[in-house]
C-alpha cells in the first residue's frame, strides 16, 4: 500500500510542534540556568560530541529539581494548586450535578437546547468571563454593593483576592465540562430503577441516593478530572481573581519564566506539572477503557 | 413529563450562575459612568472610546488575522489527522499518533505555550505574527478532530463505497461524496478553532513577539490595572461576535445530512 | 461462455472462514440469487464481485476476464447497496446521474439516460427531490435507477427488499423480476430470505458457513434438496434418521416409525425427507394400496387460513403435516386429541445426505 499523505503530514506535525517542544522542555529542566538570551545553557549540544555527553549524562544536571525540592515556596504552590483545584472540583461536581440531573430529567425535545444553553458561555472568551468575576467580586463589586445597600452587611465582605474568589473562579468557568460527562451518563440511565425503587418503598432522597447515584459513579470520575487537572495548571483565575500570596503552580511557572526569566526552572516546574497530572490522567484513562468495555 | 420543581430550580439558578455575570459586563458597557458599581445612565460613549482606541484595534485586527489563519490550518490538519484515525485502522505508532494528536486537550495551555516557545528559540525563529500562528494552530487541531472524527464515525461507509461502484476513483469520491457529508463538521470544527484563537491569553504570551499583540494580551494588561466600561464595552463586542458564531455552528450542525 | 465464473474463491477475516472455496457460475440475462443465513458469506462473495475486498484464493472472471486488481470503479459491474446509500447532499437526478458523470458523458446525453432510467422504475417526478423527502420504496426505486443507469453487465443488489415493509416487499419482487427481464441485465441477489429468492430466481445458491451447499432452480431446491441442511432451510420438512433393513445395490429398505419401504440411495448413510404438504389426512376415502398408511393422533393444530399445520403423533414419532382446507368445513372437524390417518407416498420421500 501507499505511503498515505493523509497520515504523514498530520504526523510530522504532531511530532514538530508537540512532541519536539514536548522534550525540549524535558531537556531544559535538566539543564543549568543562565541569565544570557536565550536564558538557558542546554545539557547537550551537537558541536560537544559524544565523549562529553557522556561526561555531562553523569553530571546531569537535576539542580533544577533540588531547587524546587529544597525552596519550599515551590512545594507549597503545588500542594496549593491541588487542594484549590480540589475545593473548585468540589463546587463544580455540587453545582453540576442538579443541573445535569435537571436536563436529563427534561423533556427529550428540550434536552438538547438546554445542554446548548450550558455549552454556550464557555464558547466567550475564558479572560471576558474570569474578568466578570472582578467586577462581582471586589470590595467595592455589585454583590457587597447590594449587600450594603440592602442594610445586610456593614463592611465589604473579603470575597476577591482570596482563595475563595479563585475557587468561585474554578467552578464558574468549568461548569460545562462537568455537566456534559454527568448529563451523558444520566441520560443513558433506566429511569425505571428509580421507580421500582420508589415501588418498593423508598422515598424519592432515598431513590436516588440507593439507586442513581451509585449509577453514575463513571460521569461522575470523568467530570472531576475534566475539572481538576486543568484547573491544577489554571494561570488566569489566580492571577485575576486571587490575591498577592496566592500560589498556584501556574502562576509560579509565569513569573518564573516571564519575571526572573529563568527558563530551565519554568521547564522543571512544567515537568513536575506533567507529573501531577499523569496521577489523575491515568485514572481517567482507566475509567474509560473500562467504559468502553 | 412534567419536571419536578427542584429540577426547574436548579436550571433557573445554573443558568442564572452562568449568565448573569456576562449580562452584566454587556449592561455596564452601557453605563454613563466610569464606576462599575453605579448606574450613571444610558451611554455609548465607551463604544466611540473604544474605535479611537488605536492600539486596541490594532490588536483586534492582529487577533483576527490570526484566528482566520490558525483556523484554516487547523482545519486542514485536523481534518486529515481525523481522518487517517478513522480510515486506518493499523498502521505504525497509531497510538503514538492519537496520543499526541488529543493530548492538548487537557494539557494545561501554560505548557503547551511554554514548549512551543522553546521550540522557537531553539529553531531560531523570531517571534511574532507567525509563531502565535503556529502555536494556536498546534493546541486547536485536536478540537477540529475531535468534531469531524464524530461525524466521520456516523458516517455510512457504504456512501463512498456506492460512489466507487459508480465508477469514481478514491479521490473522486472523496471529493464528491465523503467531504460534502463532512463539510459541516470542517466548518465547526474552523469556527470552534477561530473562537479558541480569538480568545487565547497564556500561549499567545509565551510564543508572541514585538508588533503581534493580541486583543487578549491587550485587554489582560488594561484588566490588571482595573474594571473600566471600555474593557466592558470590548468585552461585549467579543461576547457579541463570538456569540454569532455560536449560532452559525448550532445551525450546521442541526442541518447535517441523516 | 458464462456471464461470471467464480473459481475456488476463499475469503477469511482473521480466523473467521468467511467464504470457504466457492465455485459458481452466472449467465448472460441470469436472474441468480445467493441465499442463506446472516454470516453465511453471501455478502462477502457479492462485494468481491464489485471489488470490495479481494479474494484470498481463487479467481473471480467477467466474461473470461480475471478481475483481481481491477478497481471497483473500472468494474463493468453495479450495487445496489442494502441502505440504499443515496447521496444525502445530492437531489434524485444527480444521484442518478453520479456515475454517468464519473464516466463523462455528454451532458445531454446523461439528462436523456437519467429521465429513462427514473421512468423504467416510475421516478419521473422526483428529479429534483432530495433524498430525505422520500419513502423507504421511492428511495428503493432510485437506488435501483441509479444503479442500472450505467447499464451494467450485472447488477448487483444487497438485500434489496429487506428495508420495505411487507406489502410493498411483495409487490417490488414481481416489478423488480420484470424490470430485470425488460433491460436484459444479469441480476444478483443477496438476500436471507427464500421465498424472496424462490419467487425471483432463475437459480438460487444456498449457502451455510462460506460455503455453497447446492445450486439449483428454485423447484429443485425444493423438491429434490441434495442435504439435511437444503431441505430444512428452504421450505419445511420432517427429516428422519431411518433404520435401514437391508439393502441390495442402491436400492434400500428402510424402516421409520411403524412404515417399511424401498428408497434408492447411494452408498453409506442417509437421511430421509418427507414435505408436510405432501402427507395426506385421510377422511372416509380407502387408501391407494400404493401408499403408506399411518394411525397418528393430533397433537397442536395450527390454523392459518388457507392451509392448516398440524403436528401429529404416530407411534411416538412426531411429524409435521400441512393440510390444505380445500373445502370450507374442513379444518374445523380436527381437534387436539383425534385419531385420524394420514397417507404419503414413498416416491416422495427425499433422500438426503447427512
Amino acid at each position: 500500500m501507499r505511503a498515505r499523505p493523509v497520515i504523514l503530514i498530520p504526523f510530522i506535525w504532531l511530532g514538530l510542534f508537540f512532541l519536539a517542544p514536548l522534550l525540549i522542555v524535558v531537556r531544559l529542566a535538566f539543564s543549568e540556568s543562565a541569565q544570557a538570551r536565550p536564558p538557558y545553557r542546554p545539557v547537550f549540544s551537537w558541536s560537544d560530541g559524544f565523549a562529553t555527553w557522556i561526561d555531562k549524562i553523569q553530571a546531569f544536571g537535576l539542580d533544577n529539581f533540588e531547587l524546587l525540592l529544597s525552596e519550599p515556596l515551590y512545594g507549597d504552590a503545588l500542594l496549593s494548586s491541588v487542594r484549590l483545584a480540589a475545593l473548585g472540583t468540589a463546587l463544580v461536581l455540587v453545582l453540576a450535578y442538579p443541573i445535569a440531573y435537571a436536563i436529563a430529567k427534561a423533556p427529550r425535545d428540550k434536552r438538547l437546547f438546554l445542554l446548548t444553553l450550558i455549552v454556550v458561555p464557555f464558547w466567550t472568551s475564558f479572560l471576558i468571563r474570569i474578568y466578570a468575576w472582578i467586577a462581582l467580586l471586589k470590595p467595592e463589586g455589585l454583590i457587597n454593593h447590594m449587600l450594603m445597600q440592602m442594610g445586610w452587611i456593614r463592611a465589604p465582605l473579603p470575597l476577591f483576592g482570596n482563595d475563595l474568589a479563585i475557587v468561585i473562579g474554578i467552578a464558574y468557568s468549568y461548569l460545562p465540562f462537568m455537566v456534559l460527562p454527568l448529563y451523558a451518563t444520566l441520560e443513558k440511565l433506566d429511569w425505571s430503577l428509580e421507580e421500582a425503587a420508589r415501588d418498593l418503598g423508598a422515598t424519592r432522597m432515598r431513590a436516588f441516593w440507593r439507586v442513581t447515584f451509585p449509577q453514575t459513579h463513571r460521569g461522575i470520575i470523568a467530570g472531576i478530572l475534566l475539572v481538576f487537572v486543568p484547573a491544577l495548571g489554571e494561570f488566569i483565575i489566580p492571577d485575576l481573581l486571587g490575591g498577592s500570596d496566592t500560589l498556584m503552580i501556574g502562576k509560579v511557572l509565569w513569573s518564573e519564566f516571564f519575571n526572573n526569566r529563568d527558563w530551565p526552572l519554568a521547564a522543571a516546574i512544567a515537568v513536575a506539572l506533567l507529573i501531577a497530572m499523569a496521577v489523575p490522567l491515568a485514572i481517567l484513562r482507566n475509567v474509560e477503557t473500562e467504559g468502553t468495555r | 413529563m412534567r419536571m419536578s420543581r427542584f429540577n426547574i430550580v436548579s436550571l433557573v439558578f445554573g443558568i442564572a450562575f452562568l449568565y448573569l455575570p456576562i449580562l452584566l459586563v454587556v449592561i455596564y458597557s452601557f453605563n454613563a459612568s466610569k464606576l462599575v458599581t453605579v448606574w450613571g445612565g444610558f451611554s455609548g460613549q465607551w463604544y466611540r472610546a473604544l474605535l479611537s482606541n488605536k492600539p486596541l484595534l490594532d490588536a483586534a485586527w492582529v487577533s483576527f488575522r490570526i484566528a482566520l489563519v490558525s483556523a484554516t490550518g487547523a482545519a486542514i490538519l485536523g481534518t486529515l489527522a481525523a481522518l487517517a484515525l478513522r480510515r486506518y485502522r493499523r498502521f505504525r505508532g497509531r497510538g503514538l499518533f492519537a496520543f499526541m494528536l488529543y493530548a492538548p486537550l487537557v494539557l494545561p495551555e501554560i505548557m503547551t505555550g511554554l514548549s512551543l516557545l522553546l521550540l522557537f528559540v531553539a529553531l531560531g525563529w523570531d517571534r511574532g505574527f507567525w509563531t502565535v500562528t503556529l502555536a494556536h494552530m498546534a493546541f486547536t487541531i485536536a478540537f477540529v478532530a475531535l468534531v469531524v472524527d464524530a461525524r466521520l464515525a456516523d458516517l455510512d461507509p457504504s456512501y463512498e463505497e456506492a460512489a466507487r461502484d459508480l465508477g469514481a476513483t478514491p479521490l473522486s469520491a472523496f471529493m464528491r461524496v465523503t467531504l460534502p457529508m463532512i463539510a459541516p463538521a470542517i466548518i465547526a470544527g474552523f469556527l470552534l478553532a477561530f473562537t479558541l484563537s480569538l480568545d487565547d491569553l497564556v500561549i499567545a504570551s509565551f510564543t508572541s513577539g514585538p508588533g503581534a499583540t493580541t486583543l487578549p494580551m491587550r485587554l489582560y494588561g488594561q484588566m490588571r490595572l482595573g474594571v473600566t466600561p471600555e474593557i466592558n464595552a470590548a468585552s461585549t463586542v467579543m461576547i457579541v461576535s463570538v456569540t454569532l458564531i455560536v449560532i452559525i455552528v448550532s445551525w450546521l450542525s442541526k442541518r447535517r445530512p441523516a | 461462455m458464462p456471464l461470471v465464473s467464480i473459481e475456488h474463491v476463499s475469503k477469511s477475516f482473521g480466523t473467521v472462514r468467511a467464504v470457504d472455496d466457492v465455485s459458481l457460475t452466472i449467465g448472460e440475462g441470469e436472474f441468480f440469487a445467493l441465499l442463506g443465513p446472516s454470516g453465511c458469506g453471501k455478502t462477502t462473495l457479492m462485494r468481491m464481485i464489485a471489488g470490495f475486498g479481494a479474494p484470498d484464493q481463487g479467481r473471480i472472471l467477467l466474461q473470461g476476464r480475471d478481475l483481481a486488481g481491477v478497481p471497483p470503479h473500472n468494474r463493468p459491474v453495479n450495487m445496489m447497496f442494502q441502505s440504499y446509500a443515496l447521496f444525502p447532499h445530492l437531489n434524485v437526478f444527480d444521484n442518478v446521474a453520479f456515475g454517468l458523470r464519473e464516466e463523462g458523458v455528454a451532458k445531454a446525453d446523461i439528462f436523456a439516460r437519467v429521465e429513462e432510467a427514473l421512468r423504467l422504475v416510475q421516478m419521473q417526478g422526483f428529479a429534483r427531490r432530495k433524498p430525505d423527502a422520500l419513502s423507504g420504496g421511492q428511495k428503493q426505486r432510485v437506488a435501483l435507477a441509479r444503479a442500472v443507469v450505467k447499464r451494467p453487465k450485472l447488477l448487483l443488489l444487497d438485500e434489496p427488499l429487506a428495508a420495505l415493509d411487507r406489502r410493498l416487499r411483495e409487490e417490488t419482487q414481481e416489478e423488480l423480476k420484470r424490470l430485470q427481464q425488460t433491460l436484459g441485465i444479469a441480476f444478483l441477489v443477496v438476500t436471507h430470505d427464500q421465498d424472496e429468492a424462490m419467487m425471483m430466481a432463475d437459480r438460487i445458491a444456498v449457502m451455510e458457513k462460506g460455503c455453497v451447499l447446492q445450486i439449483g432452480a428454485p423447484a429443485t431446491l425444493y423438491e429434490e434438496p441434495k442435504s439435511r441442511a437444503v431441505a430444512k432451510f428452504i421450505g419445511d420438512a420432517n427429516v428422519f434418521d431411518p433404520e435401514i433393513r437391508a439393502r441390495i445395490d442402491d436400492r434400500a429398505l428402510v424402516h421409520i416409525g411403524v412404515a417399511n419401504f424401498e428408497v434408492t440411495a447411494p452408498p453409506g448413510a442417509f437421511a430421509l425427507g418427507l414435505r408436510p404438504e405432501k402427507i395426506r389426512v385421510l377422511e372416509q376415502e380407502r387408501a391407494d394400496p400404493d401408499l403408506i398408511t399411518l394411525d397418528a393422533t393430533i397433537d397442536h393444530i395450527l390454523y392459518r387460513g388457507d392451509v392448516t399445520d398440524l403436528r401429529v403423533i404416530t407411534n411416538g414419532l412426531p411429524l409435521r403435516v400441512s393440510m390444505l382446507n380445500a373445502t370450507r368445513h374442513k379444518a374445523l372437524r380436527l381437534s387436539r386429541g383425534d385419531a385420524i390417518r394420514i397417507a404419503f407416498d414413498p416416491a416422495d420421500v427425499m433422500v438426503l445426505s447427512v
